[in-house]
């Protein structure tokens, strides 16, 4: 207000900022509901809860989004109902909550738009709600009902206009040096009081006054040019010292006609809320307030532990970090080249070093998948009420971290996979019973981390896929021919074809068998994978593989001829040297060796790929390991450990199997990096004789690659 | 009818509490039932310095006195009570009074 510029400036700078922290308590909001909802009397939790909602609404203060502020309140009254042990938290009142913090959302998102984007059905929703929040709460326990009315008005309509200003300043004003003297006396200079009405009721004789106790409230209409939060502004020292409550102006064309109703509606509801309050209902407000600044206080004190960094700084830094890399490992070849003691081994301290800071600069990247998994336990929860089914939900192994980019690409394909769980694999309990299982279906989100991938389990007990009504589809559909019957794998891989259905009815929620060949897509875009085990009347299984990360790995580098292949160290379980490089060997390249007793399938990456270079005498194995199973790499020669920045693969080897991205060597060759899942695939599957080398997948490129490692 | 009282030069929280005692002290016996209301003048010219509390506890004094049956008559009131008043709506405190004077 007085310097509007800057405050502009400040809030165009900081609101991201408030965005990110609202979707983190938004977001507990949820997972301490559902969880509240299992352990309904957790002091604890209720107090996290708590203080999510005061800290949103704090924020959301200081950067004047009143809607946000007016709405929160609200929740804020009736959580403190809670934690005072007023109220208890039935289903009823969870579900409310639950719907409520989606409002929030739609509320945080609006502000991110920069624009009014919430409709006026999300308004007359939150109308609703926050009716229901005044009844679950009840006016008679909630001695500040401050500001409801602004909360439909603040948003839309911003600009000036006609006032009407309700203020009741507490006891402690004065005491707190706050004098309403000089509010009153600012909101002149914003604009023209035309009426002002003081409460002086509330003024005891002066027998009975505690003169530095303040009884008084006002009641005025204010016409000014300045905008909603200026006005609210003049209040912002007494916020805690008052109860306040702004109709915004009710003559402006600006204001949709529809919201005026129920604004004023609001407003009347509101005024009959402290005259009914019985003083032996009302919490003591100030032990309330002081309750709240240590809340905050603490809220405070925990946020102190993060530091907020942008994403494209961390970003640029990864990015300079690869280079590094590259860099780093070229001088140490050139190091290694010239024999001289001191140089190789300084460079070896800056090549270990360099090591470090790619291990904890990836670090940074790193977040826990637990938070996209919590975000289940609300999907599950609404979507087994709605479908009448009665499903826990277990989640293990959430602290398993995994690279942001892939956490936030990866929720939608999980969504899918979850809902279908629900939807189509679980029963309801009368189907459950008449099957001879508990009526309660059970719902698995597990993750892992697996030889440098990390691992995503979706489990459930229901039905599982039925395999001839999949195959029945499949024939119908044309995506296998009729009357074929393909492995037993392959037939549960058609329901990720494209168009595939086989939900008898559908639904709304997961199915017009549009998702699940996207899901896939998006997975394998990831460079992950999506596999799936279902046993009929016991239920499916969904294995989803993902990367950790998608910059940089710890490559193990090998060769054959001239050509240079990184695989990813975390995959590599063993190396046998000395294998002969031709012998027994089919057209696939696949052959068998003998390990400790077992035998081990290997594939000769010189016969799959049909490099052409005059083979050694003798070559190497390199054992990998992907999934539960093992195989082996034939190659020529073995070159150590090499710490691999991934580039992706140009548009033209995109398609290209086996292969997970490509790798710039010190010395500026080219390697390719594989995809130890894939290549473990291609190792067991190819029929021999049938291909020489992997197809790219649109299949009407030459059926032999070159390899692209010597060509740069 | 005793004479005029004078309200003092600083009406802020800072000395009310001391104010109190003093005008409490000073309250007339309440009139007898069925004697009308009379007037009960106080000086208000010399008022410089007041706050919302000066003007709470101004109209605390007007309901001690509407209890004793008078009513306060603020006599001459200063530019800064005037002013205060008037931005808190209690135009009517100083009206009332000079309105009722005879």
């Amino acid at each position: 207000m007085r310097s509007r510029d800057n405050d502009t400036r400040y809030i165009a700078e900081s609101l991201p900022a408030f965005v990110s922290e609202a979707d983190e308590h938004i977001e507990m909001l949820e997972q301490l509901l559902l969880q509240l909802e299992g352990d309904p009397g957790n002091r604890e939790l209720l107090d996290a809860l708590f203080r999510s909602a005061h800290t949103i609404k704090g924020s959301a203060g200081i950067f004047g989004l009143d809607p946000i502020v007016a709405f929160t309140h609200h929740i804020e009254t009736l959580l403190d109902l809670m934690r005072a042990g007023k109220r208890a938290l039935t289903p009823e009142l969870s579900t409310l909550l639950l719907r409520c913090n989606d409002q929030i959302r739609v509320l945080v998102r609006a502000v991110q738009g920069a624009s009014d984007e919430t409709t006026e059905d999300d308004a007359a929703a939150r109308e609703a709600l926050v009716s229901q929040l005044r009844a679950a709460y009840g006016a008679s326990d909630a001695p500040e009902p401050a500001r409801e009315a602004t909360a439909q008005a603040a948003a839309p309509v911003a600009a000036g206009g006609r006032f009407e200003v309700k203020v009741e300043f507490a006891a402690d004003t004065f005491r707190n040096g706050m004098d309403p003297l000089a509010i009153l006396t600012y909101i002149r200079g914003l604009g023209t009081i035309t009426s002002i009405e003081c409460n002086a009721t509330a003024v005891p004789s002066l027998d009975d006054l505690d003169p530095e106790s303040c009884h008084l409230g006002f009641r005025f209409t204010v016409e000014t040019d300045a905008p909603f939060a200026e006005l609210e502004g003049a209040f912002s020292f007494v916020r805690e010292d008052c109860t306040l409550q702004i109709s915004a102006p009710a003559a402006s064309d600006a204001a949709p006609h529809a919201a005026v109703a129920p604004q004023v509606e609001a407003a009347a509801a509101v005024e009959s809320a402290p005259v009914s309050s019985a003083p032996g209902a009302t919490p003591p407000a100030d032990a309330r307030r002081a309750n709240a600044g240590r809340e905050a206080a603490r809220a405070g004190g925990e946020d102190n532990r993060f530091i907020r960094v942008q994403a494209d700084r961390l970003d640029h830094v990864i990015n300079l970090l690869g280079e590094l890399v590259v860099a780093s490992a070229g001088a140490s070849l050139l190091a290694s080249q010239t024999r001289h003691g001191t140089l190789i081994e300084a460079s070896q301290l800056i090549t270990s070093l360099v090591e470090e800071i790619r291990n904890g600069t990836l670090q940074l990247r790193m977040v826990p998948i637990g938070d996209t998994l919590s975000r289940f336990r609300r999907v599950v929860r609404d979507t087994a009420a709605q479908l009448g089914k009665d499903i826990a939900l277990e989640i293990v192994g959430g602290e398993a971290e995994l690279d942001k980019s892939v956490v936030e690409r990866i929720a939608d394909p999980l969504m899918h996979l979850v809902r279908n769980a629900l939807d189509h694999g679980l029963e309801t309990p009368e189907q459950r019973q008449a099957a001879g299982k508990t009526p309660q279906g059970r719902l698995t989100l597990s993750a892992r981390h697996e030889s440098g991938s990390i691992l995503i389990l979706i489990a459930d007990d229901g039905r599982g896929i039925d395999r001839e009504k999949v195959l029945a589809r499949a024939w119908e559909r044309g995506l296998v021919e009729r009357g074929v019957t393909p492995p037993d794998a392959e037939i549960l891989g058609l329901i990720f074809e494209p168009g595939f259905s086989t939900a008898e009815k559908v639904t709304n929620l997961s199915g017009r068998g549009v998702g699940m060949d996207v899901v896939r897509r998006n997975i394998e875009a990831l460079r992950g994978s999506v596999t799936v085990n279902s046993t009929p009347g016991e239920g499916t299984r969904m294995e989803i593989r993902l990367p950790l990360t998608l910059a940089i790995i710890d490559g193990f580098l090998v060769s054959v001829g001239t050509s240079k292949f990184i695989i990813p160290l975390d995959a590599v379980v063993e190396v046998i040297e000395g294998q002969p490089v031709t012998a027994g060997i089919d057209s696939a390249g696949r052959h068998i060796v003998e390990l400790r007793g077992q035998v081990l399938p290997v594939v000769s990456l010189r016969a799959l790929y049909a490099l052409e270079s005059e083979p050694p005498l003798r070559g190497s194995v390199v054992v990998l390991q992907s999934g539960g199973r093992r195989y082996g790499v034939l190659v020529d020669g073995l070159l150590g450990q090499h710490q691999t920045v991934i580039k992706p693969l140009g548009q033209m080897f995109r398609s290209l199997r086996g292969m997970a991205g490509s790798s710039i060597l010190g010395n500026g060759e080219v390697a390719l990096i594989f995809d130890v899942a894939s290549l473990c695939q291609l190792a067991e599957q190819i029929p021999a004789g049938t291909r020489g080398a992997p197809r790219p997948s649109n299949g009407n490129a030459p059926n032999t690659i070159q390899p692209i490692a010597t060509q740069s | 009818m005793s004479s005029p009282r004078s309200l003092p030069s600083d009406l802020t929280i800072v000395s009310l509490g001391a104010l109190r005692p003093k005008w409490l002290a000073a309250l007339p016996e309440a009139a007898a039932d069925g004697v009308a209301p009379s007037a009960w003048p106080v000086d208000a010219s010399g008022v410089d310095e007041i706050d919302a509390a000066g003007v709470q506890f101004l109209l605390a004094l007007s309901h001690a006195l509407a209890q004793r049956r008078q009513a306060l008559r603020l006599l001459n009131p200063s530019g800064p009570l005037a002013e205060a008043c008037d931005a808190l709506g209690l135009a009517s405190l100083l009206a009332s009074a000079t309105g009722s004077a005879p």
